[in-house]
């Protein structure tokens, strides 16, 4: 019988590739996990074995919330909540709280808005002390499953406000680098392993989502930085002008939504208000902005939501192509709508 | 090395030690599973390249065929468990 683990991983893999999978196939996973769920709400290896165990239970958890399946889920979180120890998480009741235990519990926690951070604040306190981080096992149905520490640990951290950059982080990724092979990510034991390259894979991945590129180039470069913390290799620095760096998150979303706003409005036709600029430098100065905007969102992509890319080329398409294919000009259109309605006004 | 470069590798490797049932197991020569090939799939969705597509479509028809395989095994198991799958 397919165990949970089997169901839930299928799923993670499968939702990384919606496009290339068979929606019938993610619905049999879905309706799977959510019928072998225990009574008590959690989740075991086995299906509706009634004997919830933390690691099924958070998995389970993750991978269904992707599918927006909130309230079924909250018995889930519930359980979890419940089966907290002092400090932390373990992998059963009878075990003690553990890292990686209480770092899985902290990533499938975090998901769900609402949670109260005072029930963090220990987990977290527990989670810096990077001495206590290593390689954990299970006793699964049919094998012992080893856990990874820096897999979980890096995005719990992260999920509870820690930066990417901060010291126990960027000693964690000095010692995954430990771990760079020619073939990629070796195992802690030194073994070369699919497991040990989706360790690394899934701990670097959730470490790049947090990462803001522009911030921490500015934390690397400036002589202000306080940081003498040898750069982990984890993300692809890329280069920044001074300026695009400096300035506050807000200040420079108020610059680039304003300069969007300001490449739109000369596109519509700013010579109306100002007779004596020509139509030819305000598309010149419309076009200009236009890719402007572009630069300063692809520069520090995390502060702006992907349907503002889109909205400022879906402008310029519609537009483009109503004069190229009808040859209405923008600015003669609105001229054209502007006299209907003094017209329509007059009389 | 960056992360980049590096995942690239991983995503070599990975296709060397590919399985002919086009599954992966916990290593090099092992037999695939559900699990490693679920793993084997992530990392290949993280490298920006579209040079692994097909890996990556195999590696979802194994995962999906195995599913399905694993639920009909057991024919005793309760309706419910059984039914998303397509079966009686």
């Amino acid at each position: 019988m397919p165990r949970t683990r089997y169901v839930f991983f299928a799923l993670l893999a499968c939702l990384e590739h919606l496009e290339k999978t068979d929606k019938k196939f993610i619905n049999e996973c879905k309706g799977w996990l959510l019928c072998a769920k225990n009574k008590d709400g959690g989740w075991g290896h086995v299906a509706n074995d009634e004997d919830s165990k933390l690691y099924p239970t958070a998995m389970t958890l993750l991978v269904l919330d992707r599918l927006c399946l909130k309230d079924e889920l909250s018995p889930g979180c519930h359980w979890i909540i419940s089966h907290m120890k002092a400090d932390g998480w373990g992998f059963s009741q009878n075990e003690p709280s553990s890292p990686v235990a209480t770092a899985i519990a902290i990533v499938a926690l975090r998901r769900f808005k609402g949670m109260d951070d005072q029930l963090f604040i220990k987990p977290k306190e527990r989670l810096l002390i990077i001495d206590t981080w290593g390689v954990e096992t299970e006793d699964m149905p049919g094998t012992p499953w080893i856990h990874c520490s820096y897999m979980w640990v890096f995005p719990a951290l992260t999920h509870l406000g820690v930066e990417p950059y901060s010291k126990p982080i960027a000693q964690g990724v000095r010692e995954l680098n430990k771990l760079n092979c020619k073939d990629g990510w070796k195992e802690p034991s030194n073994h070369l392993t699919v497991r040990g390259q989706f360790w690394a894979t899934f701990a670097l991945h959730n470490l790049q989502l947090a990462y803001d590129p522009a911030v921490h180039t500015y934390r690397i470069d400036s002589a202000l930085s306080v940081s003498n913390i040898q750069e982990p290799h984890f993300a692809t620095i890329f280069p920044h002008s001074k300026w695009s760096f400096v300035l506050p998150k807000f200040a420079y979303q108020a610059a680039t939504y304003t300069l969007l706003a300001m490449s739109v409005a000369a596109f519509f036709g700013i010579h109306r208000l100002a007779q004596a600029i020509p139509r030819k430098a305000e598309l010149f100065l419309a076009v200009g902005g236009f890719l402007t905007t572009y630069q300063l969102i692809q520069k520090r992509k995390m502060l702006f939501p992907g349907w503002v890319l889109k909205i400022a080329i879906g402008v310029i398409t519609v537009l483009s192509s109503i004069d190229l294919v009808f040859g209405l000009s923008v600015s003669h259109l609105f001229d054209y709508v502007t006299i209907a309605i003094k017209r329509i006004l007059s009389q | 090395m960056s992360y980049h470069e590096q995942l690239f590798r991983a995503a070599e490797w990975l296709s060397s030690v590919r399985n002919e049932d086009k599954g992966w197991g916990l290593s090099a020569g092992q037999a695939s599973s559900i699990v490693n090939t679920a793993e084997a799939v992530y990392v290949l969705a993280r490298v920006p390249s579209p040079v692994h597509h097909s890996l990556i479509t195999d590696g979802l028809n194994f995962m999906q065929t195995k599913t399905l395989e694993s639920a009909r095994k057991d024919a005793a198991y309760p309706i419910c468990i059984l039914r998303p799958f397509g079966l009686p």
